[in-house]
């Protein structure tokens, strides 16, 4: 599974940081930025990936597919 | 009468997590999801980026339009409820239509705020809170030279990022004596006030709107000081007031305006919940009754809502935080930001820098922070206040510089 933030769309609501914080910080300009790709299990990075208001956490299963957003 | 399990009214985020909470515990009982509006589930969040011109309006929805019948919901928009009547475990709608429920969410959110004033129905107003919304401000912009904005707060400010973005001459009468009042300090607001200027947008504070002149359009502002401000767009961000007035009035649901829970999001009738904007809920995290107006508080106890109608026994826990990017900087609420309920205001940073705020503490414990362009201390700031972490050098919180997370709790 690999996590990617859209910078373009973030505006640093940080509810993933608070559902996955080992997951997701905010850097210097209140953006979302993945720390640590395997900082929690699938299900929890899934569940903050959902929380964010601007959908700006973008997840691909290992084979490249976008699982979330649903496309 | 149709008959259902779980009747939800309102299609924003906390009716439609509810909905799919539901469904991670119960598979089969059937749901009714009413919404007022005509869109499936979008984000309100979203609207102001639209608005700016870097999101095209088909990606502000947040499902598919499958999801509903995947997930066995029945949603029926353009719905709107005209009363529930609790002894009869139904509600009526508009369009003549009854629904009965076993058990009934409320998530009826607020509409926005207009002033009530002379003129204020001419083309060219505008309040920012739908999807609709959204369209015609879009389309207004297109034309529009110099933009009226009404308010001091978050939607404010959204306006005033939207009307810069298209190069509007941009004025914002703010009735307070500063921005944010009461959520800011004048050090805070004065700060917020110096980015906005160099951002192009001119502030006249202690200016209350008294009526709007024009032909068909909007051309001028006008106010009780005797400003006249002209305007061939204004932005209306005043805040909203609870939807509720379809909720009768003996029921005693209703208590200041908006709809009284215990922490598990429920009525004194066992068989109604609420949730988000609409709810006035015991906060277990401030231990008073407390209302929020925001997406994370929304999305949140609309979850925790439907596991509890679905029969679960959940109790509702969490910091709220809503922040807005605008001007090259950050501003975030989180959690308690009301300085009546804290016994020790902190100021950290320092406004002269650029990046400001206000800690909100209670018996040496975090309950809120209003915070300017300090991106880093937004995620510690959470867990102190949702883990009640004590502090015990509370000086320390002053310097910016002192990383927060070594304070929390992991």
């Amino acid at each position: 599974m690999k996590v990617t933030v859209d910078r373009n769309l973030c505006i640093g609501a940080a509810s993933c940081v608070v559902i996955a914080p080992k997951v997701f910080q905010l850097d210097s300009e209140a953006k979302a930025e993945v720390v640590d790709q395997k900082g929690a299990d699938e299900a929890t990075i899934l569940d903050a990936a959902k929380s964010c208001p601007v959908l700006a956490i973008i997840i691909e299963d290992d084979n490249g597919k976008q699982i979330w957003p649903e496309v | 009468m149709k008959q259902f399990k779980y009747l939800i009214i309102g299609g924003g985020i906390a009716g439609t997590n509810a909905a799919s909470a539901i469904r991670e515990i119960d598979r089969t009982g059937s749901i009714l999801l009413l919404t007022a509006e005509k869109e499936r589930l979008y984000s309100r969040v979203l609207l102001p980026n639209y608005l700016k011109g870097t999101l095209p309006l088909e990606r502000v929805f947040l499902k598919k339009e499958t999801f509903y019948e995947e997930n066995q919901i029945e949603f029926l928009n353009q719905t709107t409820v005209t009363a529930v009547l609790p002894h009869e475990n139904k509600v009526e709608t508009a369009k003549g239509d009854e629904y009965g429920y076993e058990k009934l969410l409320l998530t009826t959110g607020g509409e926005a705020n207009r002033l009530g004033v002379a003129g204020e129905n001419l083309d060219g107003i505008f309040t920012l809170k739908t999807y609709e919304d959204a369209q015609k401000i879009s389309a207004a912009l297109k034309e529009a030279t110099c933009g009226v904005v009404i308010g001091g707060r978050f939607i404010a400010l959204e306006f005033m990022g939207s009307f810069r973005q298209h190069n509007l001459k941009t004025t914002t009468l703010v009735m307070e004596e500063r921005l944010f009042a009461p959520f800011l300090d004048e050090e805070g607001g004065g700060l917020l006030e110096r980015i906005l200027k160099t951002g192009g947008v001119e502030i006249k504070f202690n200016e209350k709107t008294m009526a709007f002149t024009g032909e068909k359009k909007v051309e001028s502002v006008q106010t009780q000081g005797g400003l006249e401000q002209k305007a061939d767009i204004v932005g209306l961000g005043i805040g909203i007031t609870p939807q509720t007035n379809y909720i009768p009035v003996g029921s005693g649901l209703v208590v200041g305006g908006r709809i009284e829970t215990n922490q598990y999001l429920q009525t004194k009738n066992p068989n109604i919940y609420a949730a988000g904007d609409v709810a006035r809920f015991w906060d277990l995290t401030s231990q008073r009754y407390h209302s929020l107006g925001n997406w994370a508080n929304a999305a949140d106890q609309g979850r925790v809502a439907g596991l509890n109608l679905a029969g679960a026994n959940i109790e509702f826990r969490a910091a709220s935080t809503y922040s807005i990017n605008f001007f090259g900087t950050s501003l975030a609420l989180i959690g308690d930001t009301n300085a009546h309920y804290a016994d020790t205001i902190i100021k950290r940073g320092s406004s002269q820098a650029g990046y400001y705020g206000n800690l909100y503490l209670k018996d040496d414990t975090l309950i809120g922070a209003v915070l300017i362009g300090l991106p880093q201390d937004r995620g510690p700031v959470g867990n102190l206040i949702k883990n009640r972490t004590p502090i015990a050098q509370i000086e320390k919180l002053k310097d910016h510089k002192i990383d927060l997370s070594e304070l929390a709790n992991d």
